[in-house]
């Protein structure tokens, strides 16, 4: 899933002279932005000290990856950045950005520094400053683009994200370490697969009053996800039943794209179905009846390990006979490698298997019993 | 001297006197008579705090100076702080920055007032110390706690002082306590006038409750556990204990070293299984700490994290590190990321920590049958189970409520045809996540009944390992009983022979019993195997679920 810019003009920047050198492509750039890095931003901009600065904002430098082209960043995490602003002067602790990236770094060694960020969309001579600080070859990313992520946290409005690249602007020499252009170029929001589950319990947080919500277990996930999909069918049939009423009016796109979802429907015989359905809950059933025999027998074992039990000869006893169980698990254990062998090269088809093999497992539980 | 102002610490200018007229008489009496207060004992820095001061003569002195004023006193309680202290090596030179620290803090403590008494003394052979606080009242305390100097000082003292290793002091709930710490600790004196006597009473840490997960640290974990599998991925996590809850702000990744090119994916795997007690990821994570304190993030060590494969964690490398973090600070948790069952849809983290039983089981190192049999500790106690609550800012909250973005306008514009749907499809909100309606299980449950026949396997090792022992024992125990036969028909041959009997225990000596093995092992594979047989039970109930309503969606009735 990726939260996208629908279109976007790309600008050219324009290069410095002596950039020209370095063979620096100014392709366009776009940047991909891992949720944990906004997640981390919305974060700091939360424990913002604000007694001891003036700033509204905070900052905070860009960690992530480049493609070898240079056209593509991803940024993948943040750290914040003390620091102090008043009317006529800003201050960067730059001694700690040194560290706290070298330890960054030094987890995660193929990443290294894009740029920075702060929580206010305004572009000013500190901004260009601090974006020249990130830009310049000894400090920062040299010869390729800083990245600048702007976040907006003001209260009230939409949280927007923008990213700038900057160019430097012809002004007079003591005055370009506070001056360069800033030219947008597109973002989008990146979520991959694994995040997707982790974005699902957190939006769940969200939705909720208190603002937090239980990890929940699968079987309450899969209730959720039920109850919600019937309710959009609901709605679906809510509003074909309306357009049948001539309550309102049909959408030839809509009633298409619904006919097609329909006919995704396969055709199987019902007796087919009977029968496959049958199969299939038959072995997950075997497959948890098993497990929990296992477990049974495992917590057999360990109670016999330590049981209230005569020292000295009946302890060997004891033993012989818990190694016997030992033989009788192993059995089990062929038994079910069997059935296992088979699940793994069924592959999703029907296969006919069916009631010959519970008997075989269930065999070595009996003599415990 | 000015009799309104007291000097009531070592520092003497006008800015660190105590001005008495802020007080009421209680305290005011207290802080005359604390005037009084000298260590007694040369060993301050490790003694009990009871015992290390005058505090009998501190009582008397009360008395005096409230019959002197003919004032009746009242029980009062005044709040105690003792910082224990260890600086390191290197910062012994530098102690004096560290007074300068220490002074500007002292000043601005006095100025929020209610501040009493301030002693310490000077560091030990062994580089401890104490230094210890009287205020009004804990709020005092707070207050008097959170200025910029003091957060300055503890930032210093932060990075020079080694964490507080106590053992047989009575305050040893403190061990919260570095030089300057942000929550009060807990030690609360009564002083009665008539009995003369000092109560200390150690209030009791509210044990922990549940875990709540900051946003910020579920998406972090995720991401570092997914890119990195198959290999095993850990971390540290930090955040703070408040009343039973540990809150988790924020995690880190351990540095880890990049095998790629020689050593094979068991090798990476047990590297980072055994990163979160490696020397070198201690050091590594005081450093971020430290850094991360500095920009206000509630950054206490609380624990770690680990990622697993279908519930696959359960053994010796994650029992060690959680007693590596647990024997330093009870309140750790180990955070355990799923990452396979998490791919099918539902987040999987859980946090667990070692039940007090099985900390001291394992510091004992004791794990014979006899020993688990009088302990009655089985291996369904090894852990405790702690409840995760995902928890948003409310920024967060407003940011999430973006994704995807609520339609414009409450009239949505009808798709003129449907290359219109595809190109724009449907956002689909995040919660619920459709992935849980994925049908093909089957992978998942057949990788558990992989691992569930490891298990079968491990535990049959351990069982033949036992056998082997018991063989051994008997062999053992037959050959003394021979002897000892022997002896006896020897002994009484000599006895007929009116000679002097032989000792009959030599068989102690001439035989050697052979040593039990550990029944741990055997202990955690059968948690491990409980395990796995309840996540194949929580499979079932998703598939069957799954299947009936697939049978009732393609046969309707």
């Amino acid at each position: 899933m990726a939260v996208d810019q629908e279109s976007f003009v790309h600008l050219s920047r324009p290069l410095a002279p002596n950039v020209l050198g370095f063979g620096v492509s100014n392709a366009p750039l776009t940047v991909n932005i891992q949720p944990q890095a906004v997640f981390s931003i919305i974060d700091h901009a939360v424990r913002r000290d604000d007694r001891d600065t003036q700033s509204t904002r905070v900052i905070g430098a860009l960690v992530g990856v480049r493609s070898e082209d240079g056209s593509e960043v991803e940024v993948r995490s943040t750290f914040a950045i003390p620091h102090t602003e008043n009317e006529d002067q800003v201050e960067v602790d730059v001694e700690y950005q040194k560290n706290m990236l070298a330890l960054t770094l030094k987890a995660s060694p193929r990443e290294t520094l894009l740029g920075w960020y702060t929580t206010s969309h305004e572009l000013n001579s500190f901004s260009a400053l601090i974006q020249n600080f990130f830009a310049s070859p000894e400090t920062g990313t040299f010869p390729h683009p800083a990245v600048h992520l702007t976040i907006g946290t003001e209260a009230g409005a939409p949280i927007e994200t923008k990213t700038y690249i900057s160019a430097p602007v012809a002004v007079s020499p003591e005055r370009a370490a506070e001056s360069c252009l800033f030219i947008e170029v597109p973002h989008k929001l990146l979520f991959t697969d694994a995040e997707r589950g982790a974005l699902g319990s957190v939006a769940a947080a969200a939705d909720a009053e208190s603002r937090s919500a239980p990890v929940v277990s699968d079987i309450e996930n899969l209730a959720q996800a039920l109850e919600t999909v019937s309710d959009l069918l609901e709605r679906v049939s809510g509003f074909v039943g309306e357009v049948l009423d001539e309550e309102r009016d049909g959408n030839h796109a809509l009633g298409q794209y619904l006919m097609n979802a329909l006919s995704l429907a396969p055709k199987v015989s019902n007796l087919a179905i009977e029968n496959d359905f049958n199969n299939h809950i038959q072995d997950v059933l075997m497959v948890s009846y098993l497990a929990n025999t296992i477990r049974t027998q495992i917590e057999l074992s360990q109670r016999l390990a330590t049981a209230k039990l005569d020292e000295g000869k009946e302890g060997g006893e004891k033993k012989d006979g818990e190694g016997a169980e030992g033989d009788k698990k192993s059995d089990g254990q062929r038994g079910q490698r069997g059935q296992g062998g088979k699940r793994g090269g069924r592959g999703g088809g029907a296969g006919g298997r069916g009631g010959r093999e519970p008997r075989e497992p269930r065999e070595p539980r009996e003599p415990v019993e | 001297m000015n009799s309104r102002f007291e000097s009531v610490s070592p520092y003497t200018e006008q800015q660190h006197l105590l001005d008495l007229t802020t007080l009421d008489i209680e305290n005011q009496i207290l802080a005359l008579a604390l005037t009084q207060l000298t260590c007694l004992r040369e060993d301050y820095a490790t003694a009990p705090y009871r015992d290390t001061f005058n505090w009998d003569q501190i009582i008397e002195h009360v008395r005096a100076l409230a019959q002197k004023r003919n004032h009746t006193w009242k029980e009062t309680s005044f709040f105690v702080v003792a910082f224990r202290s260890q600086v390191l090596e290197s910062t012994v030179e530098n102690y004096a920055d560290l007074g300068e620290l220490d002074k500007a803090a002292h000043a601005e403590a006095t100025a929020s007032g209610g501040f009493l008494k301030y002693w310490f003394g000077t560091p030990n052979e062994e580089r401890r110390n104490l230094a210890t606080c009287i205020w009004r009242s804990p709020e005092d305390a707070k207050k008097g706690g959170t200025g910029p100097a003091h957060r300055k000082a503890a930032g210093a003292t932060r990075s020079l002082s080694s964490p507080p290793r106590l053992t047989n002091s009575p305050s040893s709930s403190l061990t919260t306590a570095t030089a300057y710490p942000t929550t009060p600790s807990r030690l609360h004196v009564r002083i009665e006038s008539r009995q003369s006597a000092i109560m200390a009473e150690v209030q009791k840490d509210a044990p922990i409750k549940s875990v709540q997960v900051e946003a910020l640290v579920v998406m972090k974990i995720v991401k570092h556990c997914s890119t990195s599998f198959p290999t095993v991925a850990t971390g540290s996590v930090v955040g703070m204990d408040n009343n039973g809850v540990i809150e988790v702000t924020n995690t880190f990744q351990f540095p880890t070293v990049d095998t790629s090119s020689s050593d094979s994916h068991s090798d990476a795997s047990s590297l980072a299984a055994a990163a979160p007690r490696a020397k070198a990821n201690i050091v590594y994570q005081n450093e971020m700490i430290r850094h991360l304190k500095e920009v206000n993030v509630d950054a206490n060590n609380v624990g770690w994290y680990t990622s697993a494969t279908m519930g696959n964690f359960i053994n010796m490398s994650f029992i060690e590190n959680q007693y590596h973090y647990q024997k330093e600070n009870e309140k750790t948790v180990a955070l355990v990321h799923d990452v396979s069952r998490s791919s099918q849809g539902a987040l999987s983290l859980r946090a667990f920590k070692l039940s007090p039983e099985f900390m001291t089981a394992y510091k004992e190192a004791k794990f014979t049958t006899e020993s688990l049999r009088n302990s009655k500790l089985t291996y369904k106690d090894i852990f405790v189970e702690l409840p995760v609550n995902v928890h948003n800012s409310h920024l967060l909250t407003s940011f999430l409520h973006q994704i995807p973005a609520p339609p414009k306008s409450a009239e949505i514009p009808m798709p003129a045809s449907l290359d219109d749907i595809r190109r724009d499809p449907v956002q689909i909100p995040a919660h619920p996540g459709f992935e849980s309606l994925d049908l093909s299980i089957d992978p998942f449950l057949e990788k558990t009944c992989d691992l569930l026949l490891d298990s079968i396997e491990s535990h049959y090792t351990d069982l033949n390992n036992h056998q082997y022992y018991q063989r051994q024992l008997t062999r053992e125990q037959f050959k003394i009983t021979q002897w000892q036969a022997k002896r006896k028909a020897e002994n009484a041959a000599r006895l007929a022979a009116k000679q002097q009997p032989l000792p009959e225990d030599e068989w102690q000596r001439l035989f050697k019993l052979p040593q039990e093995p550990s029944r741990l092992e055997g202990m955690l594979n059968a948690r491990q195997v409980d395990q796995y047989a309840r996540q194949v039970d929580a499979f079932t109930a998703n598939i069957t679920a799954k299947m009936f309503a697939v049978r009732g969606n393609l046969l309707p009735e």
